[in-house]
């Protein structure tokens, strides 16, 4: 455990071993035949025109001193970590293979003419660099460039190109080398000398900066993890004194400051170990459109994607076969699309490389009309005699074909769980809504709904009471009036006492009697009256002395323990019986036409009797109805002794 | 039969009795009487206090169920009938707890001949199809009963209806 939290600080505080090739041994001069720069553009290189005294060439003392200050890149540094710079292989094929390049993080190339490197040093360093966490930097120029060319990307010479700027993608990748750790460089870079370069299109890099052309000129090869610029002069101090980076160890200006940002970037890849993978062409297919269309064109647009848009191709079975569609916009129109279609763009950075799709986008298309219509059914006066009220005796009028009324007990039905199985209902005291709508049946579809409460009196009142209806605040200065009419200006009838509602169909109005005007009808009231008994309870008495019971049948598992004095301890029963799963059951009697017990002589009928008739389904007594003769009687009005 | 004196029936299988029973009264009224009562004393039956009607089917099982505290009797398959109307019912089930194990093949049947009905279930089922029990019968049960207990059932004489009790109120029922 120690020496993993060792090593985990260690990490933190890495320092970042950097190799800067050289252009040829410092120790042989002048220039040997096996140097890897013969003519003039030397130094272009970390450790600049060390020991050079002819060429006072490309110097990238500054650049080196600002990697080197601990203000930038060190402990407590801008960047927190330390970069060691190591000057070596200054000669053609010294490179003996990776393992020799392992030790380093960070390997500087800047331009080599002439030899440059040998075909298998330039397959040691790619094979390096395909490491997690290992970092070239290339900044080759468009007469040399192998390692860039080696890669993918080309660098061709331009002319008068200036300023490179940032595109994008350097804040979507994440490189930030225009807005890094060593802050912005809204104005630019500028390459130095007559050859301006830029890179051929390649197939894994994404372009971070572009130059006053519009042509790549930095670029992240994702396959690698390495960012690749286009000119050896971007942070060199020209060899006439008129360099772009600062002299000193500080960081100044513009070109300090992507300088800065680039090993920054690079120190980042190092310490979280990036490992390199191709780029994928991708992106999102997408449209604004509302869907479903309905005889509309669909508007496709591209988002997101990392490479250019080669074609775009088209699917109606799922994805299964995809046809093309000729056209390199990020956003095409294509004129009536079916329900389901699916659109998606066809990717390719350049001709040569591998293509993408992006996700695809899938239109809906519906024309459906619903022939249900959008209004509700127009309620009027429902027939009602009693508690059951018909509802639909409040529709009227032909429907049109394939379109019937529902009623449902929500006001917006999406199926028919909510659909009432009958149309006659049993209004109770407590008010009921319910909602008529018409129902397409061709399209399964809804019109919207009108409401009608439903409600019966409260026992023992005989009427209903509209005044006791919940409705909605009155208007200032109104009052609730009920009309027996839902067109009430048409010689309607006021409804003088709402609280004693009989049978009906009852219509709500505000009414302003300052100008005797009223509001339209509200939510018709049905009410349908039910008939109430007058039965009563009764208490039972505790004066006096109970009577125990002595007899009792008992399921339960009593043997022996008669602690609780079961059954004794009932009051006032011949017999107690006692289980907790079933009952009593009393002797279960055919009945005949005449409406006597099967099997049991007239002679014999007592009063008290009492059976279950299983003809008519019902506890039956032998007893007298309303103080008429003794007969067999289903049990089936509460009633009151009094 | 004779007078039976603090008779309990602990049961752990069915026990078929004669066809004809009688209560604290000396011989049945007639032959087409299952089971009758006393007359000299205000008293009434109490039905079984069940806690899971679950298990019930046969049509025409009364039962105080102990889980609202009302009478009901099964009209029909899925169908209880509410006698007691009244939501105030109350019983002590303490004497039937959780220590009181039911004895599932616990029954009385009394029917004609020896064991005819051991499908129906019911602690007490009056088995024959051609008699008919009678009720014990008071006069105003609500004035005679003192301290009744939850779930008894009466014959109410003076007005000629059935009476049950639900433990707080009696309710009444007519044709």
């Amino acid at each position: 455990m120690i020496v993993g939290i060792f090593s985990c600080i260690t990490i933190h505080a890495q320092t970042i071993k950097v190799l800067n090739i050289l252009d040829y041994p410092l120790d042989i001069y002048p220039i040997s035949i096996d140097a890897r720069v013969n003519g003039p553009d030397r130094g272009y290189h970390l450790a600049g025109k060390l020991g050079d005294p002819y060429y006072d060439t490309a110097d990238m003392q500054d650049a080196r001193a600002k990697l080197l200050n601990p203000a930038n890149f060190g402990p407590t540094g801008t960047v927190p970590h330390t970069i060691t710079i190591t000057d070596d292989y200054g000669t053609y094929g010294s490179i003996p293979g990776v393992a020799a390049l392992n030790p380093y993080d960070i390997i500087f190339i800047g331009v080599k003419t002439g030899a440059g490197f040998s075909p298998a040093e330039v397959g040691y360093l790619l094979a390096w660099s395909k490491q997690p966490g290992k970092v070239l930097m290339l900044q080759e120029q468009s007469w040399g460039s192998p390692v860039s060319t080696a890669m993918g990307y080309q660098i061709i010479d331009g002319s008068n190109t200036n300023p490179t700027t940032a595109l994008p993608e350097d804040i979507s990748y994440g490189t930030k080398l225009f807005s890094g750790a060593f802050g912005d460089a809204s104005m630019g870079i500028d390459q130095w000398g007559a050859s301006q370069g830029y890179f051929t299109p390649g197939c894994t890099g994404i372009a971070l900066a572009k130059n006053a052309n519009g042509l790549a000129t930095v670029i992240l090869n994702t396959e690698y993890r390495d960012i690749l610029v286009a000119d050896g002069d971007f942070f060199t101090k020209s060899w006439v004194g008129n360099g772009l980076i600062s002299a000193g160890p500080s960081i100044t200006n513009d070109t300090d400051r992507v300088w800065g940002n680039l090993w920054a970037w690079a120190i980042n890849e190092v310490v979280n170990q990036v490992e390199p993978s191709p780029l994928v062409p991708t992106g999102i297919a997408y449209t604004d459109q509302t869907l479903p269309l309905c005889n509309t064109d669909a508007i496709i647009k591209l988002d997101g994607n990392n490479a250019s848009v080669i074609r775009w191709e088209t699917s109606t079975d799922g994805g299964t076969t995809w046809l093309p569609i000729t056209s390199t916009d990020i956003t095409i129109t294509y004129p009536n699309p079916v329900n389901n279609q699916q659109f998606r763009a066809v990717l390719q950075n350049s001709p040569s490389c591998p293509i993408g799709y992006s996700m695809p986008v899938t239109i809906t298309v519906n024309c459906t009309v619903c022939n249900a219509g959008t209004v509700a059914p127009v309620l009027t006066n429902a027939t009602v005699t009693s508690n059951m009220v018909d509802l639909n005796s409040m529709i009227t009028g032909t429907l049109p074909t394939g379109i019937t009324v529902q009623w449902h007990t929500i006001p917006n039905p999406l199926d028919n769980t909510t659909q009432l199985s009958g149309t006659t209902v049993n209004a109770t005291s407590t008010p009921v809504n319910y909602y008529a709508v018409f129902y397409d049946t061709v399209n399964n579809c809804y019109s919207p709904s009108a409401k009608v409460v439903v409600v019966s009196n409260v026992c023992p009142m005989a009427n209903a009471d509209l005044t006791a209806l919940l409705h909605s605040s009155l208007p200032a200065n109104t009052t609730l009036v009920w009309y027996k009419d839902a067109l009430r200006e048409n010689g309607g009838t006021l409804v003088t006492d709402p609280a004693m509602a009989g049978n009906g169909t009852y219509w709500p109005y505000f009414y302003d009697a300052d100008n005797t005007c009223y509001s339209p009808a509200g939510t018709p009231v049905i009410v349908g009256l039910t008939s109430c008994n007058n039965y009563c309870y009764k208490q039972g008495i505790t004066t006096g002395t109970a009577l125990g019971t002595k007899v009792g049948i008992t399921a339960l598992n009593r043997a022996g323990t008669q602690a609780d004095n079961w059954p004794m301890v009932r009051k006032g029963s011949w017999i107690a019986l006692e289980s907790k799963t079933k009952g009593f059951v009393p002797n279960r009697v055919a009945f005949d036409g005449s409406g006597n017990p099967v099997g049991i002589p007239v002679a014999n009928f007592v009063e008290g009797m009492i059976v279950y008739d299983t003809t008519n389904k019902c506890l039956k007594m032998y007893t007298s109805k309303d103080g008429g003769p003794l007969g067999w009687y289903c049990i089936s009005t509460q009633t009151c002794p009094d | 039969m004779k007078k039976i004196l603090l008779l309990i029936l602990s049961l752990f299988v069915g026990v078929a009795i004669k066809s004809q029973v009688a209560i604290s009264k000396s011989d049945v009224t007639n032959v087409s009487v299952s089971l009758e009562f006393g007359d000299n004393e205000n008293k009434g039956i109490i039905l079984p206090y069940v806690t899971d009607k679950t298990g019930i089917t046969e049509n025409g099982t009364i039962i105080y169920d102990a889980t609202d505290f009302k009478i009901k009797y099964l009209k029909d398959t899925n169908n209880w009938f509410d006698l007691s109307i009244d939501t105030t019912g109350v019983a002590d089930l303490s004497i039937q707890g959780d220590d009181k194990e039911e004895q599932p093949g616990a029954k009385v049947s009394i029917a004609l001949t020896g064991n005819p009905d051991s499908v129906t279930k019911g602690i007490l089922v009056l088995a024959d199809n051609d008699k008919a029990m009678i009720l014990p019968k008071v006069a105003s049960p609500h004035l005679n009963i003192i301290s009744p207990s939850a779930g008894m059932m009466v014959y109410e004489t003076d007005h000629k209806m059935l009476a049950v009790y639900n433990g707080t109120v009696w309710s009444f029922w007519k044709p």
